[in-house]
């Protein structure tokens, strides 16, 4: 009589049925993490020890050896080695400066990397496209500029930051008109970020970050606008 | 007469039996959610642009308050963990809650402090501060030594004191990562919202080794309860709250980490100091304030998000011993019921969205009240099988159907933190979690839900405020320890 | 311009900017050596005795700030060059306050950075 609710509603059947229906999800979960971890742990191994292959390269750079010796360090010497070569390549690039930067700028478009980044500018894979634009915006690929800017319409709110954080590394006062623009169709909480980008630009910015300011000052806290207003100074007393 | 008793058991059988369904469901709804979120999260951050954050002048500088009561053991590691973080620009507030051991004496050795005043008006009410101090060492330090008042009374006496637009309260015993602050500010710069406060994920640090006021290796340690509590914050942070937060529906942020925008919180009278779930206290009131104030000055406030961070923030030290780890369940369960019992208003309320239709009432009846039911059906489930009126074949399958919802729901927690940075390096380290993933459900599932109806009940019977936990103290270099 | 074995004492956590500085001077004929933080600053640069130190603004433990208040507190008279990637007058006036002689910001040009270090050297 007690359980009649249960066993009269919920079969054995059913409780069995479920029971092994969770049994296989809890054996397809421990599987799928042991594939990926080890995946994760090989891949790690893998690209560690052909990036060791790579790295003299960047000696190369900073010792400033010619420009053949660089190339040839920076050869693809496996299949599916380029994704190593560009991680060598970007991580020292964000560091650098000066002489050994051009030398690795000029590295990158001999060896097609700029190319390839550029293709994958059109990719319809988020992924692809945000590491392509980052790519290209720390190498400060200058002939993705308009690429770039042609890409912005199109893009999705969280794509087209990385897209302006991209030009902003470029840095080529020609896309400011386009963060102008963009401004436009961006909601107020991300203009301060906008802004910031804008900054990275220098003195040819400051008319336009006026002109934002001046446009949609309900969007910047005083704190910012006060900073905004300083760095902008030069211009205003022009 | 016996027919009521029977139709009343029938009918309770039912609840039991709906009640169990809807839990899991729920959870694992979220955990679904939740996938998708931080599978998404991971990717975006590849190309994250933290540089930008780290380099640029318009990110908001930050004022980090830390609380501090009888905290001797941890105190100096702790402040001088905050003191090297990664972020343009922040001050550190550590409030001294009127400790009564060394916490004051050693703040004053490690940081060199030096008393100093200021003519700041104090917005909220606090207990009488009695000294202000500030480092000859670091310019960003800031030491306020005040009466014992509590938790929220310390973190509002640091609130008038703070001076920069967003601020973090963080527990005295945590060990922040080095870039919590960037990944927390992240989606306050970029989401198409306002974003008014953030959360991040909470790490158990018990048997990670640490040199240097910063988390070196990621480890399980030896002690089975905290192995427990690991996968509990990985399954509470990683699938419940990211899977809230999507919905735009978190109404708690942990009182170990939460950013917070400044003078919102001034606005709405800081942390409340009569309940102990301050810090769900205060989200719970921020959504309020956002959905309830639009009437008044006219201006739309309900576009805002309150965001996590599937990103690992901090290490805290879990309870290491039954006791203190009681009187921490405990505790929760009664600030989620004072924090539920003063917002009903959100029940089924339409104004509150996915609040007011699924994390207020699932919290109430499910992790509120719910505790009950949990519990009546572990005794009733053994009374009727010890009397024969369930087979026994039918009462192993149902407890082997338990059993693996459970398991799924701890394995897809550990799956999201093999996922999330700074995962378990050790292949034995994982199997050790699947493994307790596992064990949890024999014993530790059923006494912590033990511990939240014994907190059930000091919530009804409002029984005295409960004791702080007791601490081990952080193994660290002792080195480090004297600065 | 090399280095003619001057010692060098770099005090920096990341792993990728103290190999390209090692790199960099190295293959000038100084001598370098790494510190990952600035706990140990003082016996560090006791023991190595530099001609020069390096240090990055964040390091866990002791940043580079402090380290170089504590250096010159001790008396070290090492020319000492800070590098940060915070673009903030604050830490620049900071970094100066602290006895640095040079705040050099990241990314940075290692060729400005040998002529920084030049007369520092002479």
């Amino acid at each position: 009589m007690l359980s009649l609710a249960l066993q009269g509603h919920f079969s054995l059947d059913m409780i069995v049925f479920t029971t092994i229906v969770l049994f296989w999800i809890v054996a397809i979960l421990i599987t799928y993490m042991l594939l990926l971890r080890s995946y994760y742990y090989l891949r790690a191994r893998y690209m560690a020890s052909r990036r060791k292959l790579y790295e003299p390269a960047i000696e190369l750079v900073l010792l400033d050896e010619p420009q053949e010796k660089v190339l040839d360090a920076l050869a693809p010497k496996r299949w599916g080695d380029r994704e190593v070569i560009l991680r060598v390549i970007l991580d020292s690039m964000r560091h650098l400066e000066g002489p050994p930067f051009d030398s690795l700028q000029a590295a990158c478009f001999k060896l097609g990397f700029m190319d390839r980044a550029l293709k994958q500018l059109s990719s319809r894979n988020k992924l692809r496209r945000g590491r392509a634009m980052e790519a290209l915006g720390i190498m400060r690929a200058h002939p993705a500029m308009l690429a770039i800017i042609m890409l912005l319409p199109k893009q999705p709110r969280d794509m087209k930051l990385v897209a302006l954080r991209s030009l902003s590394l470029i840095r080529d006062p020609f896309a400011l008109p386009y963060y102008e623009r963009e401004a436009e169709t961006l909601p107020p909480t991300m203009l301060p970020r906008l802004a910031s980008l804008m900054l990275e630009f220098g003195p040819p910015a400051q008319p336009f970050i006026r002109t934002l300011i001046n446009d949609r000052p309900e969007a910047f806290p005083p704190r910012v606008m006060k900073l905004l207003l300083q760095e902008t100074a030069h211009y205003a007393a022009l | 007469m016996i027919g009521i008793i029977a139709r009343a058991q029938i009918v309770f059988e039912w609840v039991l039996v709906y009640y169990f369904f809807i839990l899991n469901t729920v959870y694992i709804g979220l955990s679904l959610i939740a996938y998708r979120e931080v599978y998404r999260h991971l990717r975006r951050t590849t190309y994250g642009g933290y540089e930008h954050v780290s380099r640029s002048p318009l990110t908001p500088p930050i004022s980090v308050i830390v609380p501090a009561f009888n905290e001797e053991v941890s105190i100096a590691l702790t402040v001088l963990n905050l003191l090297h973080l990664d972020y343009m620009r922040y001050e550190i507030i550590v409030v001294n809650d009127g400790s009564t051991d060394e916490t004051m004496a050693r703040l004053i050795k490690a940081f060199e402090l030096e008393p100093t005043k200021d003519d700041v008006d104090d917005q909220l009410k606090t207990k009488p501060l009695r000294a202000l101090y500030k480092s000859r060492r670091h310019h960003n330090l800031l030491v306020i030594d005040k009466e014992n008042g509590g938790k929220s009374d310390s973190l509002n006496a640091g609130l008038n004191k703070a001076t920069h637009p967003y601020f973090c309260s963080v527990d005295a015993d945590v060990i922040m990562e080095a870039d919590a602050l960037q990944r927390v500010i992240l989606p306050v710069l970029e989401s198409e919202e306002r974003v008014i406060a953030v959360g991040g994920i909470v790490r158990v640090s018990n048997g990670c080794h640490q040199a240097k006021g910063r988390i070196t290796d990621v480890s399980l340690g030896s002690n089975p309860l905290a192995i427990f509590q690991i996968i509990e914050y990985f399954r509470a942070f990683l699938c419940g709250r990211t899977g809230y937060s999507r919905l735009n529906a978190l109404l708690i942020i942990s009182g170990a980490f939460g950013l917070f925008e400044r003078e919102l919180v001034m606005t709405i009278g800081g942390y409340k100091t009569d309940t102990v779930g301050e810090d769900m206290d205060l989200v719970t009131r921020l959504h309020v304030y956002m959905r309830e104030s639009d009437q008044e000055d006219h201006t739309d406030h309900r576009d805002y998000a309150i965001s996590f961070v599937p990103d690992p923030v901090c290490w805290t030290e879990a309870p290491a011993s039954f006791k203190v780890l009681s009187r921490q369940r405990r505790r929760w369960q009664k600030g989620l019921m004072e924090v539920l019992w003063q917002h009903t208003g959100m029940f089924f309320n339409p104004k509150y969205g996915f609040i007011g239709f699924f994390t207020y009432p699932f919290l109430l009846l499910f992790e509120g009240w719910g505790v009950i039911l949990e519990f009546l059906g572990y005794v009733f489930f053994a009374m009727a099988w010890w009397r024969g009126a369930i087979e026994t074949d039918f009462a192993i399958a149902f407890m082997f159907v338990a059993f693996f919802a459970g398991a799924v729901l701890s394995l897809i927690g550990v799956l999201l933190g093999e996922m999330t940075p700074r995962p378990y390096p050790k292949a034995s380290q994982w199997i050790g979690l699947t493994l307790f993933a596992f064990l949890e459900n024999f014993g530790y599932r059923q006494y912590t839900s033990v511990l939240r109806l014994l907190g059930l009940f000091d919530w009804i019977f409002n029984a005295g405020s409960w004791g702080r936990m007791e601490r081990e103290g952080i193994e660290a270099d002792k080195h480090m320890a004297e600065v | 311009m090399l280095g003619d074995g001057k010692k060098i004492l770099i005090f920096e956590d990341n792993p990728t900017i103290a190999l390209l500085l090692r790199t960099f001077f190295e293959r000038r004929r100084y001598a370098v050596k790494l510190c990952e933080d600035g706990t140990e600053a003082v016996k560090a640069v006791r023991e190595y005795a530099p001609n020069l130190i390096i240090m990055d603004v964040i390091m866990p433990g002791k940043d580079g700030i402090e380290a170089c208040t504590d250096l010159r507190r001790e008396g070290v008279r090492t020319p000492i060059i800070i590098l940060s990637s915070k673009a903030y007058e604050d830490d620049k006036q900071r970094g100066l306050a602290a006895g640095a002689n040079a705040y050099l910001l990241k990314p940075f040009d290692p060729k400005k950075l040998e002529e920084i270090i030049a007369p520092l050297l002479s």
